[in-house]
């Protein structure tokens, strides 16, 4: 499950998993607004959440989802890495961090690991964060 | 030679210009008594030059006007007319009393004071005769008309014999002494005047003694008439000879003076007053002519100019002013003169020192009853610490004039920077966004091309795909270029290193972009896995500053060229940055790293390029070193430290945290250091000693522990407690002190 306001990026991103059997494609979202309700509608076990979204605060929004559905892990993939950006990604619950730059394969291996259970940080977010 | 007594009197009419002559004056000179006789013809008997002295005395005596004044002594040589055919030569020392007879004021004549005939009496008083006759003759012996005229002239008129007792006494001189004039015959000059006596004494020795005459002897004291009353007589005393017998005495002919004394006395008090308010005054006090000639200067100019009384007169005191005053001086003067309106003018005196100070000069006409100028009386007061004081307060607000003109200036440079500022800010934001919009674009171009390439495709399709990717990742670079430049380098977080290998692929699309059209871009990264310890933003910063002066500086060049070469020495990143542009002068390289300064014009540059590389230098204590040569281009080498090595070798490291997440979180983060990580599931509560014994078994031979509950007392130093909450800043914090352990 994914919630991305550029639906190109949402498509593409789509594309690929829809593509790859390892993954069930669920769907995006356009706004954060019903993250919480829709993910317990659909169970999903990782939620790919980009950071600027118009409507509802995106952290807030994961702060929600972690409390309703802890079972639905939230993975960010935003095109904006600081170590502020991450800290407040971390202290909403969120299970990784891509940055978009990182490209598709960071991406989906964020995904096998959250869902694994792991936490991830792509190579960039992981530089920016370990030097803050 | 015999003596002959001539007495008699004249009167003149001015009406006609002719006189009558008494009987015995006409005897004398052979004409008719009582006949009008003009002038010359009356007195044709007497030599010529004594005749017009005789004339000039009595037309003197007439024009004065004051009957006080009319005394005349002449001496004449007559011819007495007559049977004797011998002309007899008589020496005559007589004496001409005049007497001015005022017409009764008529309502249309105003002058009361202008005389229309005059009475003259003359007596030959060195003849024995006459004045043995007045000597020893009663009061009433006297002839009539003579006896009128003499008692009623409005001069006291007295005979003294020789012993100084009074033989005759006019009815004036007797009014004086309030006494009649009988009540003065045969008594003495001590007896009548007591007062006086002894201020004539010497007098009357003189003239009785030596036989000289005294005149003008001034007499003051106080009579009968007027007791308490100082008055003032001016006196003259004559020896007479009286007679054949020589019997001798003394004639005396009194003329009061109080009130012209007085005034003299109140003149010569005005004067004094005067004098003293000019000394007394810290003004110089002058007066002058009309035509500015000096005729007073106080002994304050005479002291401050050094000049003396007669340096001053005249035009003289011109000398002590400023010749560049005169002009003006004159100038003003001769408009206060033309309307009447007080002299004022700011001019410099020479002083005795012989420098010059700045005095006020004002003066005031004193006018003429004929609206003539006839005198300035003026003064110069000492205005030099006001003219300093004006100086300065001249120069104060000229330099504050100059301030606010320079501050002004400066606002306006300051205003000029502010706009190119908040348009580069501008240029930043539209710069940062750009890179975002531009990776976010990029993003599913790559995804797409990722799933087209994981098609089967053909050789010529997928070598297409290829240098669409090779596009791809140029505009992506171009993007994290933009990102990077676009952050703040004084925002970032300190410790923040940079892959130099890693940085320049991001940099180098952007440092090309950056050159003018025909400038070339040449590269030479030789280490590009040295690590420096500055910020991504930061050495882009540096980067595109000084690669963007150095691009300018080749601008017009058709072979311009702008060279950076990338290598580590000595624990050192080399960041080198050449170019074959204008190059500096010497004075441009001194002043090349302050603030604002530039060469270009403002709307081209803040000036603020080189000073924003040495500040970002300076943060991370590097250096940076300029060479520059005119028209053979500069070259800058940044010099910074080298980013430190966190992690020296792998450990072993257990993390005991029951929330996955963290745990996970933890172990990742151990695990980008290196480590070895054991994840271990465990609720215990380790509060206690046994607790903190049963870790310490458990993480036996672990370099690295982090458990989730603490804090504990007495762990190992290599045991880190989270908490069992803890806030990812927390966590963050317990990983840099591992990194700071391993």
């Amino acid at each position: 499950m994914y919630v991305e306001d550029n639906r190109e990026v949402a498509e593409a991103v789509a594309a690929h998993f829809k593509g790859d059997a390892r993954f069930m494609w669920l769907g995006y979202l356009t706004t954060a607004d019903e993250l919480a309700k829709r993910a317990a509608a659909m169970t999903p076990d990782v939620v790919i959440v980009d950071l600027d979204l118009p409507g509802s605060d995106a952290f807030g929004a994961m702060k929600e989802l972690r409390q309703q559905q802890p079972g639905a892990r939230a993975l960010v993939f935003s095109g904006r890495v600081t170590s502020s950006s991450i800290d407040q990604a971390l202290e909403a619950g969120a299970w990784g961090y891509v940055y978009k730059s990182d490209g598709m394969d960071a991406l989906l291996a964020g995904v096998i690991d959250v869902s694994r259970g792991d936490f991830i940080l792509s190579p960039t977010a992981r530089k920016v964060y370990s030097q803050a | 030679m015999a003596s002959r007594e001539i007495s008699g009197f004249v009167e003149w009419h001015s009406s006609t210009g002719t006189v009558q002559l008494s009987r015995e004056v006409a005897a004398l000179l052979g004409l008719p008594p009582g006949i009008a006789l003009p002038l010359r013809t009356a007195f044709k008997q007497i030599a010529r030059p004594e005749r017009a002295a005789l004339i000039a005395a009595i037309r003197t005596a007439l024009a004065a006007r004051d009957p006080l004044s009319h005394e005349s002594r002449f001496a004449a040589i007559l011819r007495p007319a007559g049977s004797n055919p011998e002309p007899v030569t008589l020496h005559l020392d007589a004496r001409l009393h005049f007497t001015p007879h005022v017409t009764p004021a008529r309502p249309s004549t105003p002058p009361i004071n202008t005389p229309t005939r005059a009475l003259g009496a003359i007596s030959q008083i060195s003849d024995s005769n006459c004045a043995a006759r007045h000597i020893s003759a009663p009061q009433t012996d006297l002839a009539s008309p003579l006896h009128t005229l003499i008692r009623t002239a409005p001069v006291g008129i007295a005979l003294l014999d020789e012993s100084l007792r009074y033989r005759y006494v006019n009815d004036y001189l007797a009014d004086i002494n309030g006494l009649s004039p009988e009540a003065h015959l045969g008594r003495t000059v001590k007896e009548i005047v007591p007062l006086m006596v002894d201020d004539i004494a010497s007098v009357l020795d003189s003239v009785l003694r030596l036989g000289a005459p005294a005149e003008n002897v001034l007499v003051s004291g106080q009579t009968a008439k007027l007791p308490g009353v100082d008055r003032v007589w001016n006196t003259s005393w004559f020896p007479v000879q009286a007679g054949p017998d020589g019997a001798r005495g003394v004639g005396i002919v009194v003329h009061e003076v109080t009130k012209q004394r007085e005034f003299q006395l109140a003149l010569r008090r005005s004067e004094a007053r005067f004098r003293a308010l000019t000394q007394a005054m810290p003004q110089l006090v002058w007066s002058c002519d009309p035509d500015i000639n000096c005729t007073f200067a106080s002994a304050q100019w005479l002291e401050a100019t050094g000049q003396s009384d007669r340096d001053a007169l005249g035009q003289g005191w011109l000398n002590a002013m400023h010749p560049e005053d005169l002009a003006r001086v004159r100038r003003a003067w001769e408009v206060a003169a033309q309307s009447r309106q007080a002299f004022e003018a700011d001019l410099r005196l020479k002083m005795s020192d012989g420098r010059y100070r700045w005095f006020l000069s004002r003066a005031q006409a004193v006018i003429s009853g004929e609206d003539k100028i006839e005198y300035w009386i003026g003064t110069s007061t000492d205005i030099e610490h006001r003219k300093q004081a004006e100086g300065v307060l001249a120069r104060d607000n000229e330099a504050l004039e100059q301030i606010v003109a320079d501050r002004t200036e400066e606002l306006r440079r300051f205003h000029q920077q502010q706009r190119f500022s908040e348009r580069m800010a501008l240029m930043g934001t539209l710069a940062a966004g750009l890179g975002h919009d531009l990776s976010n674009f990029l993003v599913p171009l790559k995804i797409r091309l990722d799933l087209l390439a994981a098609d089967a495709l053909s050789p010529d399709s997928m070598e297409s795909v290829t240098a669409i990717r090779a596009s791809l990742r140029y505009a992506q670079r171009l993007a994290e270029g933009l990102r990077l430049l676009a952050q703040d380098p004084a925002g970032v977080r300190p410790g923040e290193t940079t892959k130099v290998g890693e940085w320049w692929a991001h940099a180098e699309p952007l440092l090309s972009a950056v050159l003018p059209a025909g400038a070339a871009l040449r590269s030479t990264i030789r280490d590009p896995d040295c690590e420096a310890a500055i910020s991504n933003a930061a050495l882009m910063q540096i980067a595109f500053n000084l690669v963007r002066n150095s691009g300018e500086a080749t601008r017009g060049r058709r072979d311009g060229w702008v060279e950076i070469t990338i290598w580590c020495a000595d624990d050192q990143l080399f960041i080198k940055i050449a170019d074959n542009g204008r190059g500096m002068s010497e004075e441009v390289l001194a002043r090349c790293q302050d603030p604002f300064f530039t060469t270009k014009a403002r709307s081209e540059a803040t000036g603020l390029g080189l000073a924003v590389v040495y500040s970002c230098v300076n943060q991370v204590a590097g250096r940076v070193e300029i060479r520059s040569e005119v028209d053979r281009g500069t070259e800058i080498t940044v010099r910074l430290a080298l980013a430190p090595k966190q992690f020296v070798s792998a450990g072993v490291a257990l993390v005991r945290v029951a929330d996955q997440r963290l745990r996970s979180y933890v172990a990742a983060e151990l695990r980008a250091l290196g480590c070895e990580v054991t994840e271990l599931i465990d609720d215990a509560r380790a509060h206690d000693v046994q607790v903190v014994d049963r870790v310490r078994d458990a993480t036996q031979g672990c370099d690295v522990v982090v458990i989730g509950e603490g804090p504990v007392v007495g762990a190992p130093a290599n045991v880190y407690a989270i908490g069992p909450s803890p806030t990812h800043r927390a966590i963050r914090d317990v990983l840099k002190m591992v990194r700071g352990q391993t």
